[in-house]
């Protein structure tokens, strides 16, 4: 289902799918900012009930999405970004792991979500591990798209930043056309800052992962307690589908996996409803 | 002016078919394609010929670090340096350079360079680049998002080795060391050897080369039509920044072919050439943008202005011209008979305001016969017309060995003899 | 003799520049891989002194895979992360340089440099007499293991001093042997023993030997002095060593940190202890301290003439497996000729 091109009318931080009349946003996210190590970092909230929290994947939240959306319909939804992620700044501070993870769980604290639920994809969603494990009781439930953070030999992750231009989209989506339009400038946005921003957020998730995206949190897993959900893309490209089994082997807490037909690394970005029901069928 | 001559010391085997059966001569050249009994002779013949062109009168020798890579077999140039150190008398030896953040810690740069220093007289040029990402993040495994940090932060820490006297804990972001006080020292010690920055068109490069009074080269393959436009920025901050215009804070790279005549030198250099680029410089664009590796004030610039994105890795890998006649009429190489490339070069080195030029007369598959000889024409013919160039500057970048007399006599070297016992 | 694996972070910078030094010198290198000392490594360099010998280990085999691998390779390991590992030159020697580990008396290290099938060698400044213990305890450990006593398996250091007569040769190498015993060594006792260094299982070792000399010492006073005499300048940490060392070139020969003698003492000493030691390597430090290049080359040429023939015969019926195995030499680059002073007269 790809997303409709940018002469959409739609406001520049919207898409809505194509094909399906029911799906149009109701309204826009609010946006408020938090402050960690002196940089304002932007919180997307969006929708009624009880709050779910989001940690983008790879590339961040350049915009609103779909998903985010259908997530909406029936929760609270809070997507903070994370450091050098679209809508924040402050990567270049954050010299080792530790100095992310603490900062992701000030992310976590000061956007509400202490306690709460919360979800995240690759990226994202390898701090959410992070914040599960060590503060394994200001969680409820986590779901997670293919967490980064273990690295296997016999089975490489891909390198996300090795990739010629054109190689790059397939690479992160099912269907690269989403990835393109997920990443163009919107009309109307600065054409110089729009691209930097996209490079800084590769740039703030290589701070943290390169070269490997080996984190070592095969040690960390053991400590999470909280009930968990692990959704992987039936054609991830980027983390094996065996890195799931690996985790769940090693959280605590009882652990789900799923795969979602249709996605690639960005399952959220591919399949939207799919993604968004078994989150919520799970946190329910 | 001063000619400095400088090798990147290829593999000049590559086969024909390089680029359609290989993705990239960086990174990822598969092993198979390396011979090291063939690298014996190359690396033999490379520093053989190094040897001769201090011979013939160059001011320096140069050499300079890569890793992974077909066209670059030194990792350690410093290896190099300190051979050279011991076969030549006079020559200032450029190492260009020590890819601060590879070195870790950074003290052993400081360490290595002072050796080479402390073993010459007084001989070096301390290069500090910043490093390729397809050294530096790729090879090396360097986060690129860090790497300009490491940099800075090594560049201090090398420097307080050098000049610090007392032993002195070092507190950096990525480098804690309770003890620095490095042995030996150089003996350039006035405050340290000259330090040379060779990197692409970033006005941050610039500002801190005037900041630090460093000299800043501009190494190119493509050659001076790239690189004037680079040059007029880098001489257009210096006047904002209030510096004279002293040539010689300024260094640039140039392939160069010299023969009888311009007909013979497209025909001499030509394989040569269309080796280097056509092969050396296959390198998969998969390696090129790090995230991080530019930093957001050169891509802001970059957006906006042709000048600093020709200099961008990214460009630089894209299609170029591999035939001799694309490869001279964009000037990478300038051919000639001795007098065309006087007046090129003298063209290019007054157009552009440097005072230190780069000769590549090695490049590609060139036998060490033909380096040879164009190497001596060039000493013979025309460096003698390039040299008064300048003179009405002082070279304030240049080492400052001890004097002749106080410096250890090298003893001759016969192998030949030894052999035939 | 050699790289200190811990201080070359990444690592790979060891294995891309012994394989220069291997492609220039046409297959001659000798790849020794020492932990490196506390002062070197912990001190000076700042590595953690927790964590050296796990990066030692991890650098090696990072080194090993990078001349071995053919195709390029992600390292994934505890201290070092990279994806592309690649390195360009690749050593001449197949499968890889001979590797010599320069190390201390430890149980470990012998047993892994059987497994790897590496040089131990003993680089002690103390001389034969306090290396023999150790020699005799790697050999029992390669029987225990079942390995031959191939004196090539084993390196030794020796400073010698050679002259005409005994005599002339204590009074030529006095000045510099005891430059070296008294300046050189005279390191500050806070350097010496950063915790971790030395493994748990190396100071149980010390402790009890210790404790056995010293009930030994008690048993029968008269022994005490001579038991730790023959003990020679031995100790399991680099401090206890630096204690003990000699400064007069009397006590220096003594104690046998130096060979000194004529041509034939020399030989005779040397043969004794390589005999005695089992070793078939012998590293000679024929300039030490403050000696100058004259008498350095004195000392080598004299030793080169009138020693090393006589010498060069023994454990010839060994076959030295860990020797560089150079390219043949008329495929050898010829290097050409250089004459500085003729230049130099321009």
């Amino acid at each position: 289902m790809p997303f409709e091109r940018m002469n959409d009318p739609l406001p520049p931080t919207t898409m809505r799918l194509k094909n399906s009349k029911e799906f149009l946003p109701v309204s826009e996210p609010t946006t408020t900012t938090i402050d960690i190590n002196g940089h304002a970092c932007r919180v997307w909230t969006k929708g009624s009930g009880p709050k779910i929290g989001w940690l983008a994947g790879f590339g961040g939240l350049p915009r609103w999405t779909p998903f985010l959306d259908e997530l909406a319909k029936t929760r609270t939804v809070i997507a903070p970004s994370l450091p050098g992620h679209p809508g924040a700044t402050g990567h270049n501070l954050l010299d080792s792991h530790l100095d992310w993870i603490v900062a992701a769980r000030q992310v976590i604290v000061k956007s509400g979500l202490e306690g709460e639920d919360i979800a995240g994809s690759s990226v994202g969603g390898s701090f959410v591990a992070e914040f599960a494990a060590l503060w394994p009781h200001k969680v409820k439930r986590i779901a997670m798209i293919a967490p980064w953070g273990l690295f296997d030999e016999k089975d490489p992750a891909t390198d996300v930043w090795a990739q010629r231009p054109d190689d790059q989209p397939g690479v992160l989506c099912a269907n690269p056309q989403i990835w393109q339009d997920f990443k163009a400038v919107p009309p109307g946005a600065n054409s110089v800052e729009w691209p930097i921003e996209q490079i800084r957020a590769s740039e703030a998730a290589a701070r943290v992962f390169w070269p490997l995206g080996n984190t070592k949190i095969e040690k960390r897993l053991p400590l999470i307690l909280a009930p968990t959900l692990l959704l992987w893309g039936e054609q991830d490209r980027v983390m094996p589908r065996s890195y799931a089994d690996t985790m769940a082997k090693l959280i605590e807490g009882k652990t789900t996996i799923k795969t979602v037909p249709g996605a690639g690394h960005l399952a959220d970005l591919d399949q939207p409803a799919a993604t968004a029901k078994a989150i919520l069928e799970f946190m329910s | 002016m001063k000619l400095m001559w400088f090798h990147l010391m290829p593999y000049t085997e590559l086969p024909d078919d390089f680029k359609q059966k290989h993705p990239s001569v960086w990174v990822d050249i598969h092993s198979s394609l390396f011979d090291p009994k063939r690298a014996h002779h190359m690396y033999n013949d490379f520093m053989d010929e190094m040897e001769f062109a201090a011979e013939v009168g160059f001011d320096a020798v140069c050499c300079n670090e890569h890793h992974s890579n077909g066209y670059g077999l030194m990792p350690s140039p410093n290896l190099i340096a300190s051979a050279l150190a011991r076969r030549t008398t006079d020559t200032a030896i450029c190492v260009m350079g020590n890819s601060l953040a590879l070195y870790n810690p950074p003290t052993r740069v400081a360490e290595e360079f002072a050796m080479i220093d402390c073993i010459s007289g007084g001989r070096l040029i301390a290069g500090f680049p910043v490093g390729s990402p397809m050294d530096t993040c790729y090879a090396y495994g360097q986060n690129p998002s860090m790497l300009r940090e490491r940099y800075l932060e090594a560049h201090d820490l090398v420097m307080r080795a050098w000049t610090e006297k007392e032993t002195f804990a070092f507190n950096g972001r990525f480098n804690q060391q309770r003890y620095v006080n490095i042995w030996p020292r150089p003996i350039q010690s006035d405050p340290h050897p000259p330090v040379w920055v060779p990197g692409g068109g970033s006005v941050e490069t610039w500002r801190w080369c005037a900041e630090m009074d460093y000299v800043y080269c501009y190494l190119s393959y493509y050659g001076y039509k790239t690189g004037l436009g680079v040059m007029k920025g880098f001489w257009e901050e210096m006047d904002k920044l209030g510096k004279d215009r002293n040539p010689f804070r300024a260094g640039f790279l140039q392939f160069v072919g010299v023969a009888e005549s311009r007909s013979e030198a497209l025909e001499r250099y030509a394989e040569a050439a269309e080796y280097f680029y056509g092969r050396c410089l296959h390198i998969d664009p998969k390696f090129a943008q790090p995230p991080g590796y530019v930093t957001e004030a050169t891509q802001r610039v970059g957006l906006q202005s042709q000048v600093v994105k020709a200099a961008s890795y990214q460009e630089k890998f894209k299609k170029r011209p591999t035939t001799m006649k694309e490869i001279v009429d964009d000037g990478y190489v300038i051919v000639g008979n001795p007098d065309d490339v006087v007046e090129q070069l003298r063209e290019v080195a007054v157009n552009m305001n440097v005072g230190n030029l780069m000769m590549l007369l090695q490049y590609g598959n060139m036998s060490k016969d033909l380096t040879k000889y164009n190497t001596k024409l060039f000493a013979d013919k025309v460096m003698p017309k390039l040299k008064p160039l300048f003179s009405e500057w002082e070279h304030k970048w240049w080492p400052k060995p001890m004097q002749r007399q106080a410096r250890a006599e090298l003893p001759a070297f016969s192998p030949r003899v030894e052999a035939a016992e | 003799m050699g790289n200190s694996l811990a201080l070359y972070n990444p690592p790979t910078r060891v294995a891309e520049e012994f394989a220069m030094i291997d492609c220039i010198s046409g297959g001659r290198l000798i790849a020794g891989f020492p932990v490196g000392t506390p002062m070197d490594t912990c001190y000076a360099y700042g590595t953690n002194p927790s964590m050296l010998r796990e990066k030692y280990m991890e650098a090696h085999d990072l080194v090993m895979k990078a001349w071995t691998e053919k195709e390029t390779f992600a390292f994934n390991g505890r201290f070092n992360q990279q994806r592309y590992v690649n390195i360009w030159p690749r050593p001449v020697q197949e499968p890889h340089p001979p590797v010599w580990i320069p190390g201390g008396g430890s149980v470990e290290t012998w047993a892994w440099c059987a497994k790897m099938d590496y040089v131990y060698a003993y680089l002690s400044y103390y001389g034969y007499k306090a290396g023999l213990k150790t020699m005799q305890g790697f050999w029992g450990e390669m029987e225990k293991l079942g390995k031959d006593r191939n004196p090539y398996r084993a390196g030794f250091l020796q400073f010698v001093g050679v002259a005409p007569t005994r005599s002339e040769a204590m009074e030529r190498y006095a000045e510099a042997a005891e430059y070296f015993y008294g300046r050189c060594l005279h390191v500050d006792l806070k350097y010496a023993s950063p915790p971790g260094y030395n493994t748990e299982a190396t100071q149980r070792v010390g402790l009890e030997s210790q404790v056995r000399a010293a009930a030994e010492a008690a048993a029968d006073p008269s022994k005490g002095k001579d038991a730790l005499a023959a003990q020679g300048t031995t100790g399991s940490t680099t401090g206890t060593r630096f204690n003990m060392v000699a400064k007069t070139m009397e006590d220096i020969v003594d104690r046998g940190y130096v060979i000194v003698g004529s041509p034939k003492d020399v030989e005779e000493q040397l043969r004794e202890v390589a005999v005695n030691m089992n070793v078939g390597h012998l590293m000679l430090l024929l300039q030490y301290g403050n000696m100058s290049k004259d008498l350095a080359k004195y000392n080598t040429k004299m030793f080169a003439d009138h020693v090393a023939p006589k010498l060069r015969p023994l454990f010839a019926e060994w076959e030295d497996k860990w020797w560089p195995k150079p390219m043949e030499k008329a495929n050898r680059a010829e290097l050409p000729a250089f004459a500085p002073r003729v230049q130099a007269a321009e």
